[in-house]
């Protein structure tokens, strides 16, 4: 693999992990809103 | 360019004269009557408003790498610079959501190891201390590192001279005022910072418009504006990812939040991240300028005071000084703070005196911050060619902490193993590709390496932690008081 096309491998997989923890911080937010913050039942 | 030919010390020493003592007035002042309590030391009552909300994230955020490295980065990888390193946003707004949800369950909480050590458990507890500490400690040192360069390429003041007034003043105020001084005068530089900036990029781009810095650009080196450069594309992602992991697991953050109104959090969090992007596209794009016009730039951390200086002459200079020097201050004195917060809660009432009063936490908090001041001194004295390459270390470890953190906060079946285990090989991987791959990804490859181990640990065996948990740890706590 030459450098370029390795730094590119870097850079789709910086976006993607990037994004996938956007995500998952957006699916978490959602889970807890309006909820008691202690409610095991989440 | 030869140090000290934008500048006279004699100048530089009346304006740092200045600032210093303003810094240390406003720290007795706010801090008068008012520090007598850890709640009122450390927390400065724990009623901080909006506006003093946004304006300390954003201060504290705007470091000697933002108006020193971010140029650095823009003028070595072009677009890709400041585009990356206007990344760090992301750690100020995704932090917001994060934010609520821990101060709803740890309304009366100190530091961002109670919250580790109660969903993780001591093992990754003992990782967390070890990750945070040599992190804290590692900021702290390129903020003085910063600001001996600066007043030496400035003014021709020697760098150990600088670095140590800058230690000493934050030492100084923040030992005076507490969190309550940190903050105050975090408003005053956060302003300063803001109207200066706005100052040194209006003239810059009315003197030689857009267009011509193109051009300049286009003749004197293309590949800056080559998107497909690939130092570029390695660090494109990077600073996201480690500024989440700064962020989300630094006590500097978590100091603020549970220092502020509850109904605050949120928006303080989003407007102070919002209002920060600011900052590194201006001081990228001087650097974009300097390309542009072909100027000399002997070290590449000079690239943003050589930009303002050679625009605006000794009027520039000043400018420059009071704008690193205010963005230098306000992050050295938020460090010192959180970690001396940190370390007494953690370290010394955790590990060494479970029944410390709250006098002889007060205490120790206030040994710690000239102890920090001190190491700061100690190490920065060893002066490094790159801040940013230095700092980079510190990529890898904090990017261990952001996937741990974010499932620990939402998911009660994140794994206590799992986290413990990111932390380790999260950290050594990143250290490990920085040193044999390539400084510029290494936080991704600590942060990508860590959320895989905590995820799998989760999937294959997944924890059933009681939020109520941390209920238990708010009483205990409001019985001590």
């Amino acid at each position: 693999m030459s450098e370029f096309q390795l730094s590119l491998l870097v850079f789709f997989i910086g976006l993607a992990f990037t994004i996938a923890t956007i995500v998952i911080i957006y699916v978490g937010n959602r889970r807890w809103k309006n909820r008691d913050p202690y409610d095991n039942e989440v | 360019m030869e140090a000290g030919s934008f500048l006279g010390k004699n100048a530089a020493y009346v304006i740092l004269a200045f600032f210093s003592i303003l810094w240390i007035i406003l720290g007795y002042l706010w801090g008068r009557g008012r520090g007598k309590t850890t709640s009122q030391y450390l927390f400065a009552g724990r009623m901080v408003g909006l506006s003093l909300s946004i304006m300390t994230l954003m201060a504290s955020w705007v470091t000697g790498n933002t108006t020193m490295s971010a140029p650095e980065m823009s003028y070595n990888l072009g677009v890709w610079g400041f585009v990356g390193y206007s990344g760090a946003a992301f750690g100020l707004i995704f932090f917001a959501p994060l934010a609520i949800r821990i101060k709803k369950l740890l309304p009366e909480g100190l530091t961002s190891g109670d919250f580790i050590r109660i969903r993780f458990g001591k093992p990754a507890w003992i990782a967390f201390i070890v990750v945070t500490t040599l992190y804290l400690l590692g900021f702290l040192v390129t903020q003085g590192m910063a600001g001996g360069i600066l007043l030496q390429a400035l003014s021709g003041i020697r760098y150990h001279v600088g670095m140590i007034i800058l230690f000493v003043v934050c030492i100084i105020y923040t030992l005076i005022g507490g969190l309550r001084a940190v903050i105050g005068t975090d408003f005053i530089q956060a302003t300063l910072i803001l109207v200066t900036l706005i100052v040194v990029a209006v003239v810059a781009y009315l003197t030689v418009g857009p267009g011509e810095v193109y051009k300049g650009i286009l003749e004197n080196a293309p590949d800056r504006l080559n998107l497909l450069l690939p130092a570029g594309l390695l660090f494109a992602w990077n600073t996201a990812l480690w500024c989440m992991g700064e962020i989300f697991h630094g006590n500097i953050w978590w100091q603020r939040i549970y220092a502020q109104r509850s109904e605050v959090t949120v928006r303080s969090f989003y407007i102070s991240g919002i209002v920060w992007l600011f900052v590194p596209i201006v001081t990228g794009l001087l650097a974009l300028f300097a390309i542009a016009q072909n100027l000399e730039i002997p070290q590449v951390n000079m690239v943003f005071p050589i930009v303002a200086s050679t625009l605006l002459g000794k009027v520039g200079a000043v400018l420059v000084l009071i704008i690193v020097f205010s963005s230098l201050t306000s992050t050295a004195d938020s460090i010192m703070a959180s970690t001396s917060d940190f370390l007494a809660e953690d370290v010394f009432r955790q590990m060494i005196n479970r029944k410390a009063t709250d006098a002889q936490m007060l205490r120790v908090a206030k040994i710690l911050i000239i102890v920090l001041g001190v190491a700061g001194i100690i190490i920065a004295s060893f002066r490094f060619q790159s801040i940013y390459l230095f700092f980079m270390l510190t990529g890898p470890l904090v990017g261990s902490t952001v996937w741990p953190i974010i499932l620990g906060v939402y998911w009660k079946q994140a794994n206590k193993w799992g986290a413990f285990f990111g932390f380790i090989i999260g950290s050594a991987t990143g250290l490990l590709s920085y040193y044999l791959f390539a400084p510029y990804s290494s936080a991704v490859v600590g942060t990508l390496v860590s959320a895989i181990v905590v995820v799998l640990f989760t999937l294959f065996s997944p924890d059933k932690f009681n939020w109520n948990k941390f209920r238990e740890l708010e009483s205990l706590k409001e019985g001590e008081h």
